[in-house]
């Protein structure tokens, strides 16, 4: 939310070959992707109803379609997704567009090797239409980061690559909008926005079933009444 | 070949400004030139195959003709998923341009051999996998998919090849008679038809009319066409793997021939050479020598 807020992505530039560019590399997320999208006026309310239905256009995960425009890649496999902003972003470069590439990752995906030889080209050659958010919540498939493949030092390690890096809350959608706003000039911008997976469902909050275990009715209820009308 | 390839798709860049190259540093003495003439527009990835086809199945997206270059598994089997995903599935409008078919390399080993790519490429959605054998046959190919706004794979050898004037190769028709004969018919795709002509040179010798059909187009093999275009008993000959989509496609045209016609398959070992060798070397000890060629023309009878 706090990208589209932060872009010129909307329904009327949906379909611009110039507008700015969003790459959900974390397809798993589409049904989140999808629901955010919708909220935007990017996918309309009643092709959100059939996600996941048998011919219709919302696979699980993110996948391009002439349907909705808004969607600029489609994902699943983890890892090819900065490199997919980046093309976009060398392309703006060459033909002198100005608008600016974002990619959400997970910090999972970050074991990949393409993402740091994306992550290595957009440093050395001072990318600054590139963002890049990584939806840091510490867990990954199977079990914790840190127990898997530990990132740390990671904002250090990205600065190592050339690029810029901020630190938010995750949950802090002003936050996070204003730092995503204030673009930095000088090189590719890398969001560490920490997060905590599963947030609003104290039973599972944090946990690696978060990721697998689909929502009750109870927990939706619960989750409803943690939003702000 | 390689040279003259950039040569052309800087011949194509010059033309159309939407067109992109972009080596995996690679090309030493090959790509200055197109660098010098592109600018911005030539990109120099870095050793990072996987995200060269990701950009540039990205920049297709927006837009560009991409070019993406590099020796041939690295371009090929390195980045396959980002190839099929990235490419295929979405970009589109990007060639690729794999230097070193088949034993090119010689003795570089087996790490720059490429045996299987043909395969592993077709079996790619909407991948168009062209193998010309000379100069000649990539003019024409080059001409005929210039315009192709879809996945296409060139399969070069680092050679020249055997001097060829084809006719025009228009898609879907990239198959012709280089040689007239009578008596047997050899099928080949790719620089192993300089073989094919020694063999073919030998066996008038011994008064064997041998026909010569050149399929630069492997994939996909135009059955139809090559199905019009030959004479008596089928041998195919291609360096590549058993299984691979040129040898299927001429396999089709034998099971289609109304009288069943006799075949045979020459094609490379399936395994790894132990010893160095040169690339003549390797073909040979591969099992496409020009004189397993001429056993196979034998073996299969004349009509």
């Amino acid at each position: 939310m706090a990208i589209l807020s932060a872009s010129n992505i909307t329904p009327e530039t949906a379909a611009s070959k110039t507008r700015d560019r969003l790459v959900m590399s974390k397809g798993h997320a589409a049904m989140a992707y999808y629901s955010v999208l919708a909220a935007y006026g990017l996918i309309d309310n009643e092709a959100l109803g059939t996600y996941l239905r048998d011919g219709t256009a919302l696979w699980g995960h993110v996948t391009r379609t002439s349907a909705f425009p808004a969607i600029d890649a489609s994902t699943g496999s983890l890892g090819h997704g900065l490199g997919l902003a980046l093309g976009y972003a060398q392309a703006y470069r060459l033909s002198g567009v100005t608008s600016r590439a974002f990619c959400v990752m997970s910090d999972g995906e970050l074991d990949e090797g393409a993402v740091w030889e994306a992550a290595l080209y957009a440093g050395a050659r001072k990318f600054n239409n590139l963002t890049a958010v990584v939806d840091y919540n510490k867990i990954q498939s199977l079990d914790r980061v840190s127990a898997v493949m530990d990132l740390e030092p990671l904002a250090d390690k990205w600065r190592a690559f050339g690029w810029n890096t901020r630190e938010v809350d995750g949950h802090d959608l002003v936050a996070l909008r204003r730092t995503l706003e204030d673009s930095p000039t000088s090189g590719p911008l890398l969001v560490l926005a920490h997060t905590i997976k599963g947030r609003g469902l104290p039973h599972i909050e944090d946990t690696v079933e978060s990721h697998y275990k689909p929502a009750t009715a109870a927990d939706v209820a619960m989750l409803a009444g943690t939003i702000d009308a | 070949m390689r040279n003259r390839i950039v040569d052309l798709i800087e011949q194509a860049a010059v033309e159309n400004l939407n067109t992109v190259f972009i080596t995996g540093d690679l090309g030493y003495s090959v790509v200055e030139r197109i660098r010098d003439c592109l600018g911005e527009r030539f990109i120099n990835a870095g050793v990072s195959e996987a995200n060269m086809a990701t950009m540039a199945g990205a920049m297709a997206m927006a837009g560009y003709r991409v070019y993406i270059y590099s020796i041939t598994p690295f371009v090929t089997l390195r980045c396959l998923e980002q190839i099929r995903n990235d490419i295929c599935y979405q970009g589109r409008n990007v060639h690729i341009v794999g230097v070193g078919a088949g034993f090119s390399y010689g003795s570089l080993g087996p790490s720059h051999h490429a045996l299987e790519d043909a395969s592993v490429m077709a079996s790619l959605p909407g991948m168009t996998v062209l193998c010309p054998a000379g100069i000649g046959e990539l003019d024409a190919l080059f001409s005929a998919y210039a315009n192709v706004n879809e996945p296409v794979y060139f399969r070069i050898g680092r050679e020249t090849g055997p001097k060829l004037s084809p006719p025009a190769l228009p898609c879907g028709y990239g198959a012709w008679v280089v040689r007239e004969g009578c008596d047997a018919t050899v099928v080949c795709s790719g620089a192993v038809l300089g073989k094919v002509l020694d063999a073919a040179d030998s066996l008038a010798k011994d008064n064997i009319s041998l026909h010569v059909v050149s399929v630069p187009q492997m994939h996909p093999f135009p059955v139809e066409l090559v199905a019009g275009l030959i004479r008596g008993p089928i041998i195919s000959v291609v360096e590549a793997y058993p299984g691979n989509p040129f040898e299927v496609g001429v396999m089709r045209v034998a099971l289609a021939s109304p009288e069943k016609k006799k075949f045979r398959a020459l094609n490379v070992n399936q395994d790894f050479p132990k010893l160095v060798g040169s690339h003549d070397t390797l073909r040979d000890a591969g099992g496409i020598s020009t004189a397993a060629i001429m056993d196979a023309v034998r073996l299969c009878g004349t009509a």
